[in-house]
């Protein structure tokens, strides 16, 4: 079975020879949530926007469900939604407006655009304020959105950010929900997170990064033994010092 | 304890013009191309210096060198009127930071200053640029006594005090009046257009009396000057007579007026801000969602973008309004008139002839592309991880760009030419040449804004105006690109029709080596 992410000895090299990245490799299969966890500074975001293509890269690979994110990056675009750990969304435009322009942007039919809009506003209970200007909202509203424009085109790769932090309960357990959802349905998901506890409820696959440098990855019950995942980020982490 | 206000100051004087980002910038490229930028614009200011003091010299010579003081204060005055009226909106409200300065412990009378000092430091660059000149020359022709001279040198720290302050009010009056509305930035951009149309028609106005009176070129002048803005009547009188009592009073009245002004502004400031970030809230009631293309979809957005913030759209439309009123005006105006007026014989014909540059002249004004790949800001991560070429980005902001400007050209250049009775060639000449300019000025704006972008701004006047480099160059260039031609025109009016035929098809090679550069750009990269 062919992943739908795959990272390939990928190397972020910042000026002045510093490494935020370091010969990653690590791969994500259809139907996998997939979790990357380091310290603050580690690499994930670096790694994250190299996958989204935000950010460009010269060594190593990175392929989307089999297509080359350097050469064929507007293919491996459409397979992907990617939520940052801050969206900052245009302010200028209402709700609505901006999941109307992100479901145009993903080719989105107009009956799926309007049945999934419908859906997932409920859910995450902003559908009453779609009609008012993105700056008007909350922070955790802003971030609904995001995901709910995220979610539009059903991606084959759903890259978050620290997803949760922002979100009140009912919608940070209903975003597990729809990422179970979206798994079960072939897609796979690809998340940073310090909320150890979480990653571990959740992922079925977890790497550890650190200083640039993938320290340990695998499935969650081979990474955690018979301990928790906490004590072995501990215990890994603290190991490599 | 440092003074707070310096320290809100020094903060706003770190984002002026990049300085900061240069000095400490790792990457040597940032550096030599804001090193090159830095000639171009020393360059420009010295091409400005000599100007104003060719001009000076000239009015030296006509026997006239004691009008210079009136000159300098008038042309100074409107500069400033104009300039900072156009960035008005930005400077004291719908600020990205206010919150996080406003936490800070400072007074609101201290945020007010500094981010006064900082509109008042740029007036006073501009202020040195046009009178200084004139005063070295003044200093060297005038048989005035040292009072004269040192009170001509003091002044030009004032000048710019009034002009701003009246600016900054009408800004924020705007602002009061149009945050009542759902509409706010359709009214504020209606009713600040309408105010630079109304500064624009009254300085006309003034320049338009009765050439018979360009004998006695003082009356005239000091006419101009009562009529237009009294303050500088009072600066003149003061330097000519030596009178410290009126330049005391010249003085005390910009004291005053920036103090009163600054008070008030303090005491509403969050109020103000209240009412600039308020959004009137509405129940959303499903809709049919229409579906577009990603092109169609991005070309909306950016229209969005366009009129969501005032100081955008004026600045990058003002030059187009400004046609289409000339356009109009042009209309009531027979070119017999024109010449009487103007005092200058066979102006009809001359216009005539190159009123397709005219036109250019008033397009290379308008590009909204080069300051919006700078306004997406922190939301240009949706841009870079959208699925679509970083080239039908950029297309989708130059379309914008042609959007607004083809139908004031298509409007303006039908009026002029029904009216000045074109000729079938110079009818293909006013199609051709403006289109071209167009076509031209949006993907250089587009160029220079993917080359030198500002994506950490704390208001959008610092993208669209405030040291963005982008849309300077994009002027300058722009301008340059125009008015070279025209005076070439002027001067050889045989070969017009040759010189804007061979210009056009210059520029429209530019233009698609620029296209091809950008094609080659990924968004990343910027």
């Amino acid at each position: 079975m062919q992943a739908i992410l795959e990272i390939r000895n990928f190397t972020k090299e910042y000026s002045q020879g510093k490494k935020a990245v370091d010969n990653l490799s690590l791969s994500v299969m259809p139907g996998e949530i997939h979790g990357f966890i380091g310290h603050n500074g580690a690499g994930k975001t670096t790694t994250i926007r190299a996958v989204v293509g935000v950010m460009g890269f010269h060594e190593g690979e990175i392929l989307i469900d089999g297509h080359s994110a350097k050469t064929d990056p507007v293919t491996c675009k459409l397979l992907t939604a990617y939520i940052p750990d801050n969206p900052d969304l245009y302010d200028y435009i209402t709700g609505i407006q901006y999941l109307n322009y992100m479901a145009d942007m993903f080719s989105v039919d107009r009956k799926t655009r309007e049945e999934r809009v419908k859906k997932y506003a409920e859910l995450f209970c902003i559908t009453d304020s779609l009609g008012n200007l993105v700056s008007s909202y909350s922070h955790g509203m802003k971030q609904k959105l995001a995901l709910i424009g995220a979610f539009l085109h059903e991606p084959k790769l759903l890259v978050l950010d620290e997803p949760f932090v922002g979100l009140d309960p009912e919608a940070a357990f209903h975003l597990k929900q729809i990422m179970g959802d979206l798994c079960g349905r072939g897609s796979a998901i690809f998340f940073s997170t310090h909320v150890l506890d979480v990653a571990e409820k959740l992922c079925d696959r977890v790497s550890i990064i650190k200083q640039g440098k993938l320290i340990l990855s695998g499935s969650m019950e081979t990474v955690r033994g018979s301990g928790s995942l906490e004590d072995v980020f501990m215990e890994v982490v603290e190991h490599e010092k | 304890m440092k003074n707070r206000y310096l320290l809100l100051l020094k903060i706003q004087l770190y984002g002026l013009f990049g300085l900061n980002r240069i000095l400490h910038s790792p990457s040597r490229k940032e550096k030599l191309h804001s090193g090159a930028l830095g000639g171009a614009a020393i360059l420009t200011i010295g091409l400005m210096i000599t100007y104003n003091t060719m001009i000076s010299v000239g009015v030296a010579r006509m026997g006239a060198v004691h009008i210079l003081p009136t000159i300098s204060a008038l042309i100074c005055s409107l500069i400033t009127l104009i300039l900072t009226f156009l960035k008005s909106f930005g400077v004291l409200t719908g600020l990205r930071d206010y919150d996080m300065v406003m936490s800070l412990p400072v007074k609101n009378s201290q945020v007010v200053l500094s981010r006064l000092t900082m509109v008042y430091l740029a007036n006073l660059f501009i202020s040195m640029i046009v009178v200084l000149p004139s005063v070295v020359i003044f200093w060297t022709n005038a048989k005035t006594g040292i009072s004269g001279n040192i009170m001509f040198l003091l002044s030009l720290f004032f000048l710019p005090v009034i002009p701003m302050i009246i600016s900054l009010g009408l800004g924020l009056l705007i602002t009061a009046v149009s945050s009542r509305s759902k509409h706010k930035n359709m009214l504020s951009l209606g009713s600040s257009t309408l105010i630079v149309l109304l500064i624009v028609a009254a300085s006309s106005r003034a320049q338009s009396i009765h050439t018979e009176e360009l004998l006695n070129i003082g009356i005239l002048f000091s006419r101009m000057v009562k009529k237009l803005y009294p303050p500088a009547g009072l600066i003149s009188k003061a330097i000519g007579q030596q009178d410290w009592l009126c330049f005391s009073a010249f003085v005390g009245m910009s004291v005053f007026i920036g103090a009163v002004f600054a008070g008030t502004a303090s005491h509403f400031y969050q109020k103000l801000n209240t009412a600039a970030f308020h959004h009137s809230a509405v129940t959303y009631e499903g809709k049919n969602l229409q579906a577009s293309s990603p092109l169609k979809a991005m070309y909306k957005r950016e229209f969005h973008r366009y009129f969501s913030c005032t100081i955008y759209a004026l600045n990058s439309t003002i030059g187009m309004v400004l046609l289409l009123a000339a356009a109009f005006l042009l209309l009531f105006i027979s070119p017999e008139a024109l010449e009487q007026q103007s005092g200058i014989a066979g102006l009809g014909q001359m216009l005539r002839q190159v009123l397709p540059l005219v036109i250019a002249v008033f397009v290379t004004m308008t590009s909204t592309a080069s300051a919006s790949l700078s306004l997406e800001g922190k939301n240009r991560w949706i841009m870079c991880s959208l699925p679509v070429r970083a080239i039908d980005i950029f297309n989708s902001k130059i379309a914008v760009n042609l959007t607004v400007i083809f139908p004031f050209v298509l409007i303006s250049a039908a009026l002029s030419g029904f009216k000045m009775g074109i000729s079938p060639k110079e009818a293909i000449l006013l199609c051709i040449v403006p289109t071209v300019y167009a076509c031209f000025i949006s993907v250089l704006g587009m160029y220079l804004n993917v080359k030198f972008p500002r994506y950490d701004w704390p208001s959008e006047y610092y993208a669209v105006k405030g040291g963005a480099i982008s849309v300077l160059a994009t002027m300058g260039a722009g301008m340059l690109s125009s008015l070279i031609p025209l005076s070439a025109c002027l001067a050889f009016p045989n070969i017009s029709s040759l010189i804007m035929a061979v210009t056009s098809a210059l520029l429209l090679a530019v233009s698609f080596l620029l296209y091809g550069r950008l094609r080659q750009y990924s968004l990343y990269e910027i």
